[in-house]
């Protein structure tokens, strides 16, 4: 059998998913191939690094959040948008402001410049989700590129 | 509430599916911390693993009546759910981050994973540094691995579930879930272990 397959055979064990009958030959093949055995090792310390981290939690405030929309839902009064839509609202009259200018410029208004989509449809194409407040953006455009 | 801490996942849901309120609270408490940790694991964004939360919440309440614990269980379920809009988000995230700075990749500086001191407890001052780098490290090569290979990897070490359970959260076959987790595995350890 190729090392490929012993190693896959090691990913399923570190998984605690690999039949017991498969463990013999496994372990006879670690005892005599350093690349198989490296494998193992590299992969149980990337195993261990995962489950050392933190495992991100929440803000505990969400929970009630989502409580607190489903009782709104039960007496039939929810907003269609989430809640994040109405902290967008200052970027949307930015770009509404600068679509403005730009359909200004280019000498169309705006029904042309959006003529086959709703004016909604467009800004959401626009406007990244994340970003809040116009600060955002700018701050965004003068970090120029960041490491990835 | 100590009355709940007794029923199991699916007597909670049953309570719910008859409309009991306080019933559907417990699954959203119980539930928050792992659909959050999914969705954040695939968006790689705080604010958008909150908004899959909340779409996630919707989706369970407004089609409480369709599940059957027959089927999946109800984390299984659930799970599903928050992947799929996970998806949905990161392709939308894509779509406009494209049309907004051309080619350019999202910025999140908060970092998926943080340190946890108290994994490290016996370990000494230059282990502890290690494995804060390592951490780091991992953070970057898990933006870099394709979704459904990150996906499986994050049900297997977050959540601890099974490939049979994996399998059935991501509609894929058993072996599907073997090869995906080889296949990241493999990246994680090019990307980390140069
Ligand atoms: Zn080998």
């Amino acid at each position: 059998m190729k090392c490929k397959e012993f190693q896959k055979q090691i990913s399923k064990l570190i998984d605690k998913e690999l039949p017991g009958n498969y463990r013999d030959a496994l372990f006879d093949h670690l005892q005599s191939c350093s690349e198989c055995s490296r494998f193992y090792e590299r992969a149980e310390r990337i195993e261990m690094t995962l489950n050392a981290a933190l495992r991100v939690a929440p803000d505990t405030a969400l929970a009630q959040s989502v409580k607190d929309r489903i009782a709104q839902k039960r007496k039939g009064i929810v907003p269609e948008h989430s809640p994040v839509f109405w902290k967008r609202v200052p970027v949307y009259a930015l770009v509404a402001l600068l679509a403005v200018g730009v359909g200004n410029i280019a000498g169309k208004t705006l029904t042309q410049a959006f003529l086959d989509q709703s004016p909604e449809t467009t800004l959401e194409l626009l406007i990244p989700n994340g970003i809040e407040y116009v600060s955002d953006i700018f701050g965004d455009m003068n970090q120029g590129d960041q490491p990835k | 509430m100590p009355r709940f801490e007794q029923l199991t996942d699916e007597q909670i849901l049953e309570e719910a599916q008859k409309g009991s309120e306080a019933h559907f609270d417990v699954l959203v408490e119980r539930f928050t911390p792992h659909v959050y940790r999914l969705a954040r694991g695939i968006t790689n964004s705080h604010s958008e693993a909150e908004d899959v939360v909340q779409e996630t919440f919707l989706r369970i309440f407004k089609n409480l009546d369709r599940y059957s614990s027959e089927k999946a269980n109800f984390k299984t379920w659930a799970l599903t759910i928050a992947r799929n809009q996970s998806i949905n988000t990161l392709a939308s995230i894509k779509r406009k981050a494209l049309q907004f700075f051309g080619d350019r990749d999202e910025d999140d500086p908060e970092p998926e994973f943080s340190f946890n001191p108290m994994s490290a407890e016996s370990q000494d001052a230059e282990t502890i540094l290690s494995l804060k780098q390592r951490f780091g490290m991992l953070n970057q090569a898990l933006k870099q691995i394709p979704e459904r290979q990150k996906t499986a990897l994050l049900l297997k070490s977050q959540e601890n579930m099974s490939y049979d359970e994996i399998a059935k959260i991501m509609g894929v076959s058993v072996s599907s879930v073997e090869s995906l987790i080889f296949r990241g595995r493999k990246k994680l350890l090019e990307l980390m272990e140069k």
